[in-house]
């Protein structure tokens, strides 16, 4: 018995299946993969549904991450949405191939679902200790958007936001969830299929394309000359003129280099923008992504029931990082980072705030709960600025 | 509190702490509940511990943090659930244990807490036939809790009187919606035994007279 691609309707299901419907109603049509806890059962929830589909979406069991993130890339160069998702170490394993992906402008969405590491770590608890990886984790200089899902609703819709921006933008685009959502169950909306915005890469006999009323600018984005579809088509990991050449002089490089940085910076607005919390009247301002931002605000209303007055500054868009929203929001206010890892997210925070920084590192596999947080907060408002 | 529920189930990997509460939020979300469940286990799925956290709420009310620090509903199935546990379990907790697996439950967490069974439902398991049916009795006894007909269970967990409790609904998660679940998501060849469990979980509840005076001891 068949079923539709998207399943419109209420739906009681965890982050990893919402991730797993969000990229169906985005359109996929490959899924490449090699299975690692916590990120398994979106591939599991692929392989249910996509039997069940009538439209033909590929599916292959890789042998290892190192060739799942690659068949993704050479699937993508046939114009078809792909995808893959993975943990950790294979997120690490991955990222070689993400590199290539970044310079060649493929479209492709790869969902990272964050454990305890380094190395096998804590397979089945959180961290958020990819957070840097995900901006510098291949070699050379790029820049890849990376979604940062907090609730199940979030994962499904950043997925299609994900698959939107990657087609748009011609670039890979990661959605970084974490042990904590993808295991999660709650309620997902799923709205009417000629609801959902779905947008397709540009093509030579197809320049102009649009991403949320906007038109995408081809000097930014080269239309996406995908194999087979005429004579020739170039993809290469060297450095390349705008039709996919070979061409290594220092000007075309520095150029190259410029565009694909700028083409991301250009449209960041079109990305999810963070979601503010009392920040009007705020003291003290709560700075998380994922399922800490959610300690966060639970910890806020529980400090506002004290009367501190705290905000809490939800990040959606990881990378590029929200850097005009945090500096207005900074000003005359204590700013707190929390974030299960050592110390990832401070780094972009201390970078655009310009002045010292709280911070609660919290790495042990467990989320800080509101009460640790509360308690933080009530040691920064009192003056301890350790 | 008024708007929402906390439960927390722990026990260890291979007593059906998961499947325990995905039949538990499936059937408040059945009714047009919100709910949340959250889901921690060790790598080592057998023998290890596993937690869930459940939320029960309003559907319009949003359930921010899914994690459960004070649970109104404590529900332990090991001993190592009780001894990771006890520690939440506030004079406002309703403690549920089971009395083969957690041996030691005693101490002054469970003299505060609203109330406390300590009950064989896996033995009763045992009983039937099968271990594994006891998170299904556990399940049946916790359905029968909260749907009592004079709002006892969910008066005590809001600090109401049952006779002005009339508006509960929030809490009652009714045994049909309870069995219907039960149904959609049992293999078949366990679906008969899923249920005569249920009753059996369902029974010893109906079982137990719930000491109403606790009430008023609280109030004061």
């Amino acid at each position: 018995m068949s079923e539709p691609r998207i399943l419109t309707g209420e739906h009681l299901i965890s982050g990893n299946e919402a991730v797993a419907e969000g990229a169906l109603a985005a359109g996929l049509q490959g899924y490449f993969g090699y299975p690692i806890t916590p990120s398994t059962s979106i591939m599991e929830r692929v392989i249910k549904r996509i039997q069940k589909i009538d439209d033909r979406i590929s599916f292959v069991q890789m042998e290892d991450e190192i060739a799942s993130i690659t068949a993704v890339a050479g699937c993508s160069w046939t114009r078809k949405k792909a995808m893959t998702a993975t943990s950790g170490p294979g997120f690490s394993l991955m990222q070689e191939g993400i590199g290539l992906a970044g310079f060649t402008e493929t479209p492709l969405v790869l969902v990272n679902v964050m454990r305890g590491g380094p190395s096998t770590g804590l397979p089945t608890f959180p961290g958020q200790q990819e957070t840097m990886q995900a901006h510098f984790g291949s070699h050379g200089d790029y820049l890849i958007p990376t979604l940062v899902p907090s609730s199940i609703q979030e994962c499904f819709d950043f997925t299609i936001e994900a698959f939107n921006i990657a087609e748009a933008l011609r670039t890979p685009v990661f959605v970084l969830s974490d042990q904590i959502i993808s295991v999660l169950k709650e309620r997902l909306i799923i709205p009417e299929a000629d609801e959902i915005e779905i947008v397709n890469r540009a093509s030579p006999s197809n320049p102009k394309i649009t991403f949320k009323g906007e038109e995408i600018d081809v000097d930014f984005v080269p239309p996406h000359n995908a194999f087979g579809e005429h004579e020739k088509s170039f993809a290469t990991g060297l450095s390349h003129d705008p039709s996919g050449h070979v061409d290594l002089s220092a000007d075309n490089y520095e150029q190259l280099i410029d565009r694909l940085h700028n083409k991301i910076m250009k449209y960041q607005h079109l990305m999810p923008q963070p979601d503010l919390f009392n920040i009007d009247d705020a003291e003290i301002v709560l700075v998380a992504f994922g399922s800490t931002a959610r300690a966060c605000r639970r910890a806020m209303i529980l400090a506002r029931k004290e009367g501190l007055k705290v905000g809490t500054f939800k990040i959606n868009t990881l990378w590029p990082f929200p850097k005009e929203q945090i500096e207005k929001v900074e000003q005359g206010r204590k700013i707190l980072v929390v974030e299960m890892s050592r110390g990832q997210l401070i780094w972009p925070v201390e970078r655009y705030v310009h002045k010292h920084v709280h911070h609660l590192a919290y790495y042990r596999g467990q989320i800080p709960t509101p009460s640790i947080i509360l308690d933080k907060i009530r040691k920064v408002l009192g003056g301890d600025n350790k | 509190m008024a708007n929402l529920l906390r439960i927390k189930i722990g026990g260890i990997g291979g007593q059906g702490v998961q499947f325990f509460s995905k039949l538990l939020i499936n059937a408040a979300f059945k009714q047009g509940l919100n709910v949340t469940a959250t889901s921690f286990y060790e790598p080592a799925s057998t023998g290890g511990l596993t937690v869930s956290d459940v939320i029960i709420a309003h559907k319009n009310e949003e359930i921010i943090f899914p994690f459960v620090e004070t649970p109104e509903i404590l529900i332990c199935l090991a001993q190592r659930a009780w001894d990771e546990f006890k520690l939440l379990a506030t004079p406002r907790c309703v403690i549920l244990a089971d009395k083969d697996n957690v041996q030691d439950f005693s101490g002054e967490e469970v003299e505060n807490a609203k109330l406390h069974f300590h009950l064989p439902f896996y033995g009763k398991a045992i009983e039937m036939g099968s271990e594994k049916l006891g998170n299904i009795i556990v399940l049946g006894f916790l359905s029968e809790m909260l749907d009592l007909a004079d709002h006892y269970v969910p008066a005590l967990l809001q600090d109401l009187d049952p006779e002005d409790a009339e508006n509960l609904e929030l809490l009652e998660v009714d045994a049909k919606n309870f069995e219907e679940t039960l149904i959609n998501s049992s293999p078949a060849k366990f679906r008969e035994n899923n249920i005569k469990a249920f009753k059996v979980g369902y029974a010893m509840s109906q079982a137990i007279e719930y000491p109403k005076e606790k009430i008023e001891q609280h109030k004061k």
